[in-house]
């Protein structure tokens, strides 16, 4: 083939454009430490990439989730250890209640302290942590429990206005999880916790050892379900920790992913980088060598 | 006998014809990097008059009386100029889709976390997080927040691709005038051409200009030049005539405009009413990127914004304000289009997002609900929102690149055609140099003829 001037220079400047354009992709590639800058770079990837980014921001989400039902259940479990040694408490007075060693006087002023248990186990049913009643089920702006007096001011009953509903939270894909406990359930559902205490109250006034004994055995089984609730609460709490645990996993494997999909290994870049740039600087030096002897350097 | 004039004669026709050989080595020199210029040569000739100039013996002595300068060629080989143009709209169309679609790529902004993606993600969580804390007017205010900035995101994708859509229309509508100016320049050559060869000889420097003015048709779109016998070029476009002989057709674009979202439709029209849709060159990748490559993603920003609106508006209708109230939209229902989505007067107050299921304030079911749409199946009847848009990303990928990789190769191509085509065509300054050596010599050497003639006259002359 006949080489003119001409077809020297193009061939310069077509591969100094191809090697410009190389290196300034190759660049890109380092500055911004990604492989995958604009779809087209790779279509594939790209799409991984924006489904691995939604993956972890759904879980990043769920991490949330999880310590917002962390400290709701936290909060609920104090309540209920709060209401089961109170209920202790009262089970100890009960048995001084139905023993014959104490005297009627004794006895109604055991049942001042019991009154003042049953106040504290209505303010904890009532319990607000924020501006939300923690046993209000789903109607959980407003106080669940409202109570009726006698003429001396105690309480003579608890009426409640709404104590149930399901409160639930995704701690992952699918996996609900209930972050309340109902009212309802632990206060009203089998033994009423409020009937109970102004039982031994008022039994321990009227000096009943009988209905006392048999107040006794209701506050067994009253313990016993809170101590469920208690456990359940705790059945949670471990389901959460370990959603927590493979969400923290889920988020440092996903963002791995994404980073292998997405990121540049530097190493191998930087080094396609040099490559690039010596490539193009050797075709430089040799187009300034290409334009060089002419015939009419050697006439003279 | 011959006569010692004779000579003269020879070396006087020498040095005439070397002229001309050093005229068109200067002029080729002059023009070693204009471009569209091919090489000349003078096409030189013995001149065998066939002078019988004397007889030796038996034998006519017959001596040419020189050489000539007959005509000057043009270095130039059709096949590769054809090949050139066609390669060379091919490039111009890639190189054009290229360029539209890296357009759309930056527009999209993907994959990154300012992208549309990421705002629905954000948009879909937000109601995790109003579930979370259903009362919680912060929640909902900045929920209301991440909805406004999707449905303007949407609209803003919109309109820029509407934008882009304008560009191209008016690149389109320059062209044909471009191609005007060129088919007059064409006609008013081919005159000119006709003309100046009639007397015999060839307009090369004509010539080579009009071949440059087909190259530069080439880019545009599909073009053909064909020869007639009398060195005038019938130029056409795609099926339509638009220079022949000394005339040339007008062309313009007319672009009509019909349907809801005022989908073109462009043709090249001439003066004889004859429509043309351009399919190569830049013209040809203008016109398909437009109605093709941006209606594609119009109208699946469409499919996105419908079925969002769709999905969103009827769980939220199930749901409960803080009021106790059901049955409000999200998403404005009466705007369903990427370029109207926005938030409907039902949740001006973000109270009235509805989070509960059954009334209850502290019920989060229904914003959990809304968060679960994100699964739901939605666009298209087989796709999630996510998958459809990850889907359209991944699908201007691809055609980005293909566009990219074929802009690369045609470039290549193009090279080496051109290259091929300045192998015949192209000026060498060193042959330039050596043919002006050898033509020295020559001239010198015919001088010297006639110094030793007009010695040998003068001896002549001086004899007495």
């Amino acid at each position: 083939m006949r080489i003119t001037d001409r077809i020297l220079q193009n061939s310069f400047t077509s591969n100094l454009a191809f090697g410009t354009e190389r290196l300034y992709e190759s660049e890109t590639r380092v500055l911004t430490n990604k492989r995958i800058n604009k779809p087209s770079d790779d279509p594939v990837g790209a799409m991984v990439s924006l489904s691995i980014r939604t993956k972890v921001g759904e879980i990043e989400q769920y991490q949330r989730n999880i310590s917002n039902s962390q400290t709701l259940l936290k909060n609920t479990e104090t309540v209920v250890s709060e209401v089961f040694e109170l209920f202790e408490r009262v089970n100890t007075l009960a048995v001084q209640g139905a023993s014959d060693n104490y005297g009627a006087e004794d006895k109604v002023s055991i049942s001042y302290e019991v009154d003042q248990i049953l106040e504290q186990v209505f303010n904890l049913a009532n319990n607000r942590s924020e501006s939300v009643y923690t046993f209000a089920g789903t109607r959980n702006d407003s106080a669940p429990y409202q109570v009726i007096r006698n003429d001396s001011g105690e309480i003579a009953e608890v009426k409640t206005s709404g104590s149930n509903g399901d409160i639930e939270t995704l701690i992952g894909e699918n996996i609900k999880i209930k972050v309340n406990i109902n009212g309802e359930d632990l206060f009203e559902r089998d033994q009423n916790l409020f009937n109970l205490l102004i039982s031994v109250r008022d039994n321990l006034r009227a000096n009943d050892s009988d209905a006392l004994r048999e107040n006794l055995i209701q506050l067994d089984s009253a313990q016993e379900k809170i101590i469920n609730f208690q456990s359940v609460i705790g059945a949670r709490v471990n389901r959460i920790d370990a959603a927590e645990s493979r969400a923290e996993n889920d988020v440092v494997s996903f963002k791995e992913h994404l980073s292998n999909t997405e990121d540049i290994d530097a190493a191998q870049a930087i080094m396609d980088y040099q490559m690039e740039l010596v490539t193009l600087q050797s075709s430089l030096q040799a187009g300034s060598r290409l334009m060089m002897p002419k015939l009419a350097d050697f006439l003279r | 006998m011959g006569s010692l004039f004779y000579g003269l004669n020879i070396a006087k026709n020498t040095l005439s014809a070397q002229t001309q050989v050093l005229n068109v080595t200067a002029h080729n020199v002059a023009n070693a990097n204009t471009p569209g210029y091919s090489r000349q040569t003078v096409n030189l000739t013995a001149i065998s008059d066939g002078v019988m100039v004397g007889m030796q013996g038996p034998n006519v002595l017959t001596i040419g009386s020189g050489v000539e300068a007959k005509t000057v060629l043009r270095s130039r080989f059709a096949l590769y100029d054809e090949m050139y143009r066609k390669e060379n709209q091919d490039y111009n169309d890639f190189a054009k889709t290229e360029e539209l679609y890296h357009q759309i790529e930056l527009l999209f902004d993907e994959p990154s976390d300012r992208g549309f993606a990421s705002i629905m993600d954000d948009f879909f969580n937000g109601w995790q997080d109003l579930a979370n804390d259903p009362q919680n007017m912060a929640a909902r205010q900045s929920l209301i927040g991440v909805g406004e900035e999707l449905a303007s995101r949407m609209q803003r994708l919109h309109n820029q691709l509407l934008i882009m859509r304008q560009n191209i229309d008016t690149e389109i509508s320059t062209i044909p005038a471009r191609i005007n100016n060129i088919a007059a320049e064409i006609a008013d050559l081919n005159a000119s051409i006709r003309l100046s060869e009639i007397q015999g000889g060839s307009a090369n420097d004509l010539r080579d200009k009009r071949d440059t003015l087909i190259d530069e048709l080439s880019a545009f779109t599909d073009v053909r030049a064909v020869e007639q016998k009398d060195g005038t070029y019938t130029v056409i476009i795609g099926s339509k005539v638009i220079a022949d002989h000394e005339t040339y057709t007008e062309l313009k674009a007319v672009t009509s405009v019909s349907g809801a979202r005022s989908v073109r439709k462009t043709v090249i029209r001439s003066d004889d009413g004859l429509d043309y849709v351009p399919e190569k060159g830049t013209l040809g990748a203008l016109i398909r990127f437009r109605d093709e490559a941006i209606e594609g993603v119009l109208e699946k920003l469409d499919n996105l914004a419908e079925a969002m609106v769709q999905t969103v508006n009827f769980e939220h209708r199930n749901g409960y304000g803080l009021d106790g109230l059901s049955g409000r939209n999200f998403f404005d229902p009466s705007h369903t289009k990427a370029y109207n989505i926005s938030l409907s007067q039902d949740v001006s107050d973000p109270s009235k997002l509805a989070a509960s299921g059954n009334g209850d304030k502290g019920d989060n079911t229904n914003a959990l609900a809304l968060n679960e749409s994100r699964r739901q199946e939605m666009v298209d009847g087989q796709f999630t929102f996510a998958e459809y848009y990850n889907a359209l990303i991944a699908n201007i990928g691809v055609m980005a690149r293909e566009a990219k990789s074929g802009r690369q190769n045609e470039e290549q191509l193009v090279a080496q055609i051109n290259n091929a085509r300045e192998g015949i065509k192209g000026v060498s300054i060193d042959e330039e140099l050596i043919q002006m050596i050898q033509t020295q010599h020559i001239y010198q050497s015919a001088s010297r003829v006639i110094v030793t003639l007009d010695s040998l006259l003068e001896t002549l002359i001086g004899i007495k």
